[in-house]
Protein backbone atom coordinates (compact mmCIF):
# COMPACT_ATOMS: atom_id res chain seq x y z
CA UNK A 1 0.00 0.00 0.00
CA UNK A 2 1.29 3.21 -0.58
CA UNK A 3 2.46 5.58 1.63
CA UNK A 4 0.41 8.52 0.43
CA UNK A 5 -2.98 8.91 -1.06
CA UNK A 6 -3.28 11.46 -4.35
CA UNK A 7 -6.90 12.35 -5.20
CA UNK A 8 -7.04 14.10 -8.42
CA UNK A 9 -10.23 17.18 -8.97
CA UNK A 10 -11.20 15.00 -11.73
CA UNK A 11 -11.25 11.72 -9.60
CA UNK A 12 -13.23 13.38 -6.89
CA UNK A 13 -15.77 14.45 -9.61
CA UNK A 14 -16.53 10.85 -10.78
CA UNK A 15 -16.49 9.40 -6.95
CA UNK A 16 -18.96 12.12 -6.47
CA UNK A 17 -21.07 11.33 -9.32
CA UNK A 18 -21.22 7.68 -8.68
CA UNK A 19 -22.72 8.09 -5.47
CA UNK A 20 -25.45 10.58 -6.58
CA UNK A 21 -26.61 8.52 -9.22
CA UNK A 22 -26.53 5.22 -6.91
CA UNK A 23 -28.51 7.80 -4.43
CA UNK A 24 -30.98 8.30 -6.77
CA UNK A 25 -31.31 4.99 -8.38
CA UNK A 26 -31.72 3.08 -4.84
CA UNK A 27 -33.85 5.80 -3.38
CA UNK A 28 -31.65 5.76 -0.43
CA UNK A 29 -30.55 9.32 1.67
CA UNK A 30 -27.17 9.47 2.06
CA UNK A 31 -24.17 7.18 0.56
CA UNK A 32 -20.09 7.63 1.92
CA UNK A 33 -17.36 6.42 0.56
CA UNK A 34 -14.51 5.74 2.76
CA UNK A 35 -10.96 4.09 3.34
CA UNK A 36 -10.70 1.26 5.90
CA UNK A 37 -9.25 3.08 7.74
CA UNK A 38 -12.24 5.81 8.29
CA UNK A 39 -11.18 8.26 5.93
CA UNK A 40 -13.51 9.86 4.34
CA UNK A 41 -13.54 10.63 0.59
CA UNK A 42 -16.86 11.60 -0.35
CA UNK A 43 -20.10 12.07 1.16
CA UNK A 44 -23.43 12.67 -1.06
CA UNK A 45 -27.28 13.12 -0.39
CA UNK A 46 -28.89 14.35 2.89
CA UNK A 47 -26.52 15.46 5.57
CA UNK A 48 -28.34 17.63 7.63
CA UNK A 49 -28.19 17.08 11.71
CA UNK A 50 -25.40 14.03 10.39
CA UNK A 51 -21.51 13.71 10.85
CA UNK A 52 -20.67 12.59 8.28
CA UNK A 53 -16.76 11.86 9.49
CA UNK A 54 -17.65 10.69 12.80
CA UNK A 55 -19.70 8.17 11.18
CA UNK A 56 -17.08 6.79 8.57
CA UNK A 57 -14.96 6.55 11.18
CA UNK A 58 -17.35 4.29 13.64
CA UNK A 59 -18.33 2.23 10.11
CA UNK A 60 -14.73 2.02 9.62
CA UNK A 61 -14.17 0.48 13.11
CA UNK A 62 -17.45 -1.75 12.44
CA UNK A 63 -16.05 -3.39 9.73
CA UNK A 64 -12.97 -3.85 11.06
CA UNK A 65 -14.52 -5.64 13.92
CA UNK A 66 -16.87 -8.11 11.97
CA UNK A 67 -13.54 -8.81 9.33
CA UNK A 68 -11.60 -9.84 13.13
CA UNK A 69 -14.99 -11.84 13.48
CA UNK A 70 -14.80 -13.25 10.33
CA UNK A 71 -11.85 -14.73 10.58
CA UNK A 72 -12.63 -16.53 14.02
CA UNK A 73 -15.14 -18.92 12.12
CA UNK A 74 -12.73 -19.27 9.16
CA UNK A 75 -14.12 -16.61 6.46
CA UNK A 76 -11.76 -13.91 4.98
CA UNK A 77 -14.03 -10.92 5.85
CA UNK A 78 -17.67 -10.44 5.44
CA UNK A 79 -18.55 -8.08 2.81
CA UNK A 80 -21.69 -6.60 3.78
CA UNK A 81 -23.44 -5.34 6.61
CA UNK A 82 -26.65 -4.32 7.14
CA UNK A 83 -28.01 -2.38 10.68
CA UNK A 84 -31.21 -2.13 11.00
CA UNK A 85 -33.49 0.78 12.59
CA UNK A 86 -37.09 1.40 13.42
CA UNK A 87 -36.86 4.46 10.58
CA UNK A 88 -32.94 4.54 9.16
CA UNK A 89 -30.66 1.63 7.95
CA UNK A 90 -27.47 1.39 7.48
CA UNK A 91 -25.54 -0.68 4.64
CA UNK A 92 -21.86 -1.28 4.79
CA UNK A 93 -20.00 -2.97 1.93
CA UNK A 94 -16.39 -3.36 0.98
CA UNK A 95 -15.38 -1.63 -1.97
CA UNK A 96 -12.36 -3.32 -3.15
CA UNK A 97 -9.29 -4.35 -0.21
CA UNK A 98 -9.27 -0.65 0.64
CA UNK A 99 -12.53 0.70 0.77
CA UNK A 100 -15.93 0.73 1.95
CA UNK A 101 -19.30 2.52 0.99
CA UNK A 102 -21.87 3.24 3.67
CA UNK A 103 -25.65 4.04 2.32
CA UNK A 104 -28.27 5.31 4.92
CA UNK A 105 -31.81 4.65 3.58
CA UNK A 106 -34.93 4.98 5.10
CA UNK A 107 -38.29 2.34 5.14
CA UNK A 108 -39.33 4.06 1.81
CA UNK A 109 -36.54 1.82 0.08
CA UNK A 110 -36.42 -1.65 -0.05
CA UNK A 111 -32.88 -3.44 0.86
CA UNK A 112 -33.19 -5.28 -2.10
CA UNK A 113 -32.75 -2.14 -4.15
CA UNK A 114 -29.72 -0.89 -1.75
CA UNK A 115 -27.94 -4.33 -2.29
CA UNK A 116 -28.55 -3.93 -5.90
CA UNK A 117 -27.19 -0.81 -6.54
CA UNK A 118 -24.46 -0.69 -4.19
CA UNK A 119 -23.07 -3.49 -5.93
CA UNK A 120 -22.91 -2.32 -9.86
CA UNK A 121 -21.43 1.32 -7.94
CA UNK A 122 -19.66 -0.83 -5.66
CA UNK A 123 -17.57 -2.21 -8.84
CA UNK A 124 -17.13 1.16 -10.85
CA UNK A 125 -16.09 2.72 -7.74
CA UNK A 126 -13.16 0.20 -7.28
CA UNK A 127 -11.72 1.01 -10.44
CA UNK A 128 -11.33 4.55 -10.02
CA UNK A 129 -10.18 3.47 -6.45
CA UNK A 130 -7.57 0.89 -8.12
CA UNK A 131 -6.07 3.67 -10.27
CA UNK A 132 -5.98 6.17 -7.43
CA UNK A 133 -4.03 3.32 -5.20
CA UNK A 134 -1.64 2.45 -8.21
CA UNK A 135 -0.85 5.94 -8.54
CA UNK A 136 3.38 6.46 -7.71
CA UNK A 137 4.12 8.49 -4.76
CA UNK A 138 4.07 11.69 -6.49
CA UNK A 139 1.56 14.85 -6.25
CA UNK A 140 -0.03 14.85 -9.62
CA UNK A 141 0.04 18.58 -9.20
CA UNK A 142 3.30 19.93 -8.17
CA UNK A 143 4.46 20.76 -4.60
CA UNK A 144 2.79 21.37 -1.05
CA UNK A 145 4.27 24.44 0.06
CA UNK A 146 5.04 24.64 3.56
CA UNK A 147 3.64 27.34 5.34
CA UNK A 148 6.42 29.70 6.61
CA UNK B 1 -1.58 6.75 5.15
CA UNK B 2 -1.71 10.53 4.62
CA UNK B 3 -4.43 11.92 1.90
CA UNK B 4 -4.00 14.44 -0.18
CA UNK B 5 -7.53 15.44 -2.06
CA UNK B 6 -6.88 18.01 -4.78
CA UNK B 7 -10.43 18.99 -5.55
CA UNK B 8 -11.10 19.82 -1.88
CA UNK B 9 -7.34 20.72 -1.02
CA UNK B 10 -7.57 18.89 1.84
CA UNK B 11 -4.57 16.90 3.75
CA UNK B 12 -5.37 14.28 5.99
CA UNK B 13 -3.32 13.10 8.42
CA UNK B 14 -3.69 10.08 10.95
CA UNK B 15 -1.54 10.76 14.55
CA UNK B 16 -2.22 7.81 16.93
CA UNK B 17 -1.51 8.20 20.92
CA UNK B 18 -0.16 4.75 21.75
CA UNK B 19 0.81 3.59 25.54
CA UNK B 20 0.09 1.46 28.17
CA UNK B 21 -3.28 1.09 29.96
CA UNK B 22 -4.13 4.66 32.15
CA UNK B 23 -1.14 6.50 31.06
CA UNK B 24 -3.08 9.29 29.97
CA UNK B 25 -3.82 8.81 25.79
CA UNK B 26 -7.70 9.75 26.53
CA UNK B 27 -6.54 12.25 28.94
CA UNK B 28 -4.25 14.23 26.46
CA UNK B 29 -7.32 14.37 23.58
CA UNK B 30 -9.52 15.78 26.23
CA UNK B 31 -7.46 18.43 26.87
CA UNK B 32 -7.16 19.05 23.46
CA UNK B 33 -10.74 18.87 22.75
CA UNK B 34 -11.33 21.21 25.40
CA UNK B 35 -8.77 23.91 24.90
CA UNK B 36 -8.86 24.01 20.95
CA UNK B 37 -11.75 26.36 19.56
CA UNK B 38 -15.15 24.50 18.09
CA UNK B 39 -14.81 25.82 14.74
CA UNK B 40 -11.21 24.09 14.05
CA UNK B 41 -12.28 20.57 15.89
CA UNK B 42 -15.50 18.30 15.36
CA UNK B 43 -16.82 16.69 18.51
CA UNK B 44 -14.55 13.81 20.44
CA UNK B 45 -15.69 10.06 20.11
CA UNK B 46 -15.02 7.88 22.89
CA UNK B 47 -15.75 3.74 22.75
CA UNK B 48 -15.50 4.01 26.18
CA UNK B 49 -16.57 1.02 28.85
CA UNK B 50 -18.78 2.02 31.96
CA UNK B 51 -15.34 2.47 33.83
CA UNK B 52 -14.28 5.15 31.29
CA UNK B 53 -11.70 2.95 30.21
CA UNK B 54 -11.33 2.94 26.44
CA UNK B 55 -12.72 0.06 24.79
CA UNK B 56 -11.89 0.71 21.02
CA UNK B 57 -10.47 4.19 20.43
CA UNK B 58 -10.89 7.56 21.38
CA UNK B 59 -11.03 10.04 18.02
CA UNK B 60 -10.64 13.75 17.56
CA UNK B 61 -10.73 15.27 14.10
CA UNK B 62 -8.85 18.74 14.40
CA UNK B 63 -8.20 21.50 11.67
CA UNK B 64 -5.38 23.62 10.88
CA UNK B 65 -3.68 25.73 8.12
CA UNK B 66 0.03 24.39 8.25
CA UNK B 67 0.44 24.12 4.69
CA UNK B 68 -0.22 27.23 2.45
CA UNK B 69 -2.99 26.55 0.03
CA UNK B 70 -4.46 23.40 2.27
CA UNK B 71 -7.16 23.06 4.83
CA UNK B 72 -4.40 20.13 6.94
CA UNK B 73 -6.91 17.68 8.88
CA UNK B 74 -5.17 15.95 11.57
CA UNK B 75 -7.04 12.66 12.93
CA UNK B 76 -6.42 11.80 16.22
CA UNK B 77 -6.91 8.57 18.00
CA UNK B 78 -5.71 6.93 20.71
CA UNK B 79 -5.51 2.74 21.39
CA UNK B 80 -7.15 1.03 24.39
CA UNK B 81 -3.78 0.26 26.32
CA UNK B 82 -5.26 -3.04 28.60
CA UNK B 83 -2.89 -5.94 27.55
CA UNK B 84 -5.47 -7.95 26.54
CA UNK B 85 -7.02 -5.49 23.63
CA UNK B 86 -4.33 -6.44 21.30
CA UNK B 87 -6.40 -6.78 18.12
CA UNK B 88 -8.69 -3.50 18.37
CA UNK B 89 -5.09 -1.82 18.84
CA UNK B 90 -3.35 -3.29 15.85
CA UNK B 91 -7.01 -1.85 13.81
CA UNK B 92 -5.91 1.64 14.97
CA UNK B 93 -2.96 1.87 13.97
CA UNK B 94 -4.02 0.89 10.42
CA UNK B 95 -2.85 3.89 8.00
CA UNK B 96 -1.21 5.67 11.24
CA UNK B 97 1.33 8.79 9.88
CA UNK B 98 2.42 9.74 13.17
CA UNK B 99 2.82 8.06 17.12
CA UNK B 100 2.61 9.61 20.20
CA UNK B 101 4.01 7.10 22.75
CA UNK B 102 2.56 8.39 26.10
CA UNK B 103 4.41 6.48 28.83
CA UNK B 104 3.50 6.20 32.85
CA UNK B 105 6.53 7.64 34.78
CA UNK B 106 5.41 5.71 38.01
CA UNK B 107 8.01 3.32 39.05
CA UNK B 108 6.08 0.37 38.88
CA UNK B 109 5.01 1.14 35.51
CA UNK B 110 8.31 0.71 33.25
CA UNK B 111 7.79 -2.34 33.02
CA UNK B 112 4.57 -1.85 31.19
CA UNK B 113 6.00 1.51 29.29
CA UNK B 114 8.31 -1.33 27.99
CA UNK B 115 5.84 -4.05 27.18
CA UNK B 116 3.64 -1.71 25.08
CA UNK B 117 6.61 0.14 23.24
CA UNK B 118 7.72 -3.91 21.87
CA UNK B 119 4.31 -4.33 21.29
CA UNK B 120 3.59 -1.24 19.35
CA UNK B 121 6.85 -2.34 17.17
CA UNK B 122 5.35 -5.39 16.74
CA UNK B 123 2.25 -4.18 15.22
CA UNK B 124 3.57 -2.20 12.88
CA UNK B 125 5.17 -5.16 11.75
CA UNK B 126 2.55 -6.41 11.22
CA UNK B 127 1.84 -3.61 8.67
CA UNK B 128 4.97 -3.66 7.28
CA UNK B 129 6.04 -0.36 8.96
CA UNK B 130 8.96 0.27 11.23
CA UNK B 131 9.88 3.53 13.74
CA UNK B 132 11.96 4.68 10.89
CA UNK B 133 9.09 4.63 8.81
CA UNK B 134 6.90 6.47 10.87
CA UNK B 135 7.46 9.96 12.59
CA UNK B 136 6.86 9.67 16.23
CA UNK B 137 7.25 11.05 20.14
CA UNK B 138 7.62 10.19 23.75
CA UNK B 139 5.61 11.79 26.06
CA UNK B 140 6.68 10.83 29.80
CA UNK B 141 2.78 11.73 31.81
CA UNK B 142 1.99 12.03 35.17
CA UNK B 143 5.18 14.04 36.13
CA UNK B 144 3.64 15.11 39.54
CA UNK B 145 3.81 11.89 40.76
CA UNK B 146 5.99 11.32 43.72
CA UNK B 147 6.88 8.31 42.60
CA UNK B 148 8.25 9.11 39.42
CA UNK B 149 10.99 7.40 37.52
CA UNK B 150 13.88 9.65 36.35
CA UNK B 151 13.44 11.31 32.89
CA UNK B 152 16.88 9.93 32.40
CA UNK B 153 15.61 6.26 33.00
CA UNK B 154 12.74 6.72 31.14
CA UNK B 155 14.55 8.15 28.03
CA UNK B 156 17.11 5.21 28.30
CA UNK B 157 14.57 2.58 28.54
CA UNK B 158 12.24 4.12 25.79
CA UNK B 159 14.18 6.23 23.62
CA UNK B 160 16.81 4.11 22.28
CA UNK B 161 16.58 3.34 19.02
CA UNK B 162 18.81 4.25 16.57
CA UNK B 163 17.21 7.74 15.73
CA UNK B 164 16.43 9.75 19.12
CA UNK B 165 13.45 11.06 18.65
CA UNK B 166 11.81 14.34 20.75
CA UNK B 167 10.44 13.43 24.54
CA UNK B 168 8.41 15.62 26.46
CA UNK B 169 7.41 15.58 30.06
CA UNK B 170 4.04 16.21 30.55
CA UNK B 171 1.14 16.32 33.02
CA UNK B 172 -1.81 15.68 31.00
CA UNK B 173 -4.92 16.41 33.37
CA UNK B 174 -3.77 19.66 33.89
CA UNK B 175 -2.66 20.07 30.46
CA UNK B 176 0.91 20.65 30.75
CA UNK B 177 3.08 19.27 28.11
CA UNK B 178 0.13 17.70 25.60
CA UNK B 179 0.06 20.80 23.38
CA UNK B 180 4.19 20.47 22.58
CA UNK B 181 3.82 16.71 22.01
CA UNK B 182 1.16 17.63 19.31
CA UNK B 183 2.66 20.22 17.99
CA UNK B 184 6.08 18.62 17.52
CA UNK B 185 4.26 15.53 16.33
CA UNK B 186 2.22 17.40 13.49
CA UNK B 187 5.45 18.63 12.61
CA UNK B 188 7.16 16.02 11.94
CA UNK B 189 4.33 13.88 10.14
CA UNK B 190 3.64 16.91 8.01
CA UNK B 191 7.78 17.57 7.51
CA UNK B 192 8.02 13.86 6.23
CA UNK B 193 5.51 14.48 3.44
CA UNK B 194 6.77 17.40 2.22
CA UNK B 195 10.16 15.80 2.01
CA UNK B 196 8.73 12.96 0.46
CA UNK B 197 6.92 14.60 -1.96
CA UNK B 198 10.29 17.28 -2.88
CA UNK B 199 12.31 13.77 -3.10
CA UNK B 200 10.41 11.95 -5.63
CA UNK B 201 9.75 15.13 -8.10
CA UNK B 202 13.32 16.14 -7.71
CA UNK B 203 14.55 12.30 -8.61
Amino acid sequence: MPRHRFITAEEQKQIDNLLRELLKNSDAKTALLLDQGGFLMSVQGFTEHLDPQTIAVLAAGAFATTRELAKLIGEEEFTVMFHQGRRDNIHLSAVGKDALMVIIFENTTTIGMVRLFARETGKKLQSILTVINQRKEEAPMGNIPMQE
Amino acid sequence: MSTVNFASREITCKIVYYGPGLSGKTTNLLFIHKKIPAKHRSDMVSLATDGDRTLFFDFLPLVTRAVKGFTTKFQLYTVPGQVFYNATRKLVLQGVDGIVFVADSAWNRMNDNHESFINMKENLADYGLTLEDVPYVLQFNKRDLPNKAPVEYMSNLLNREKQKVPQFESIAIKGTGVFETLNSVSRMVLVKLINELSAKKGS
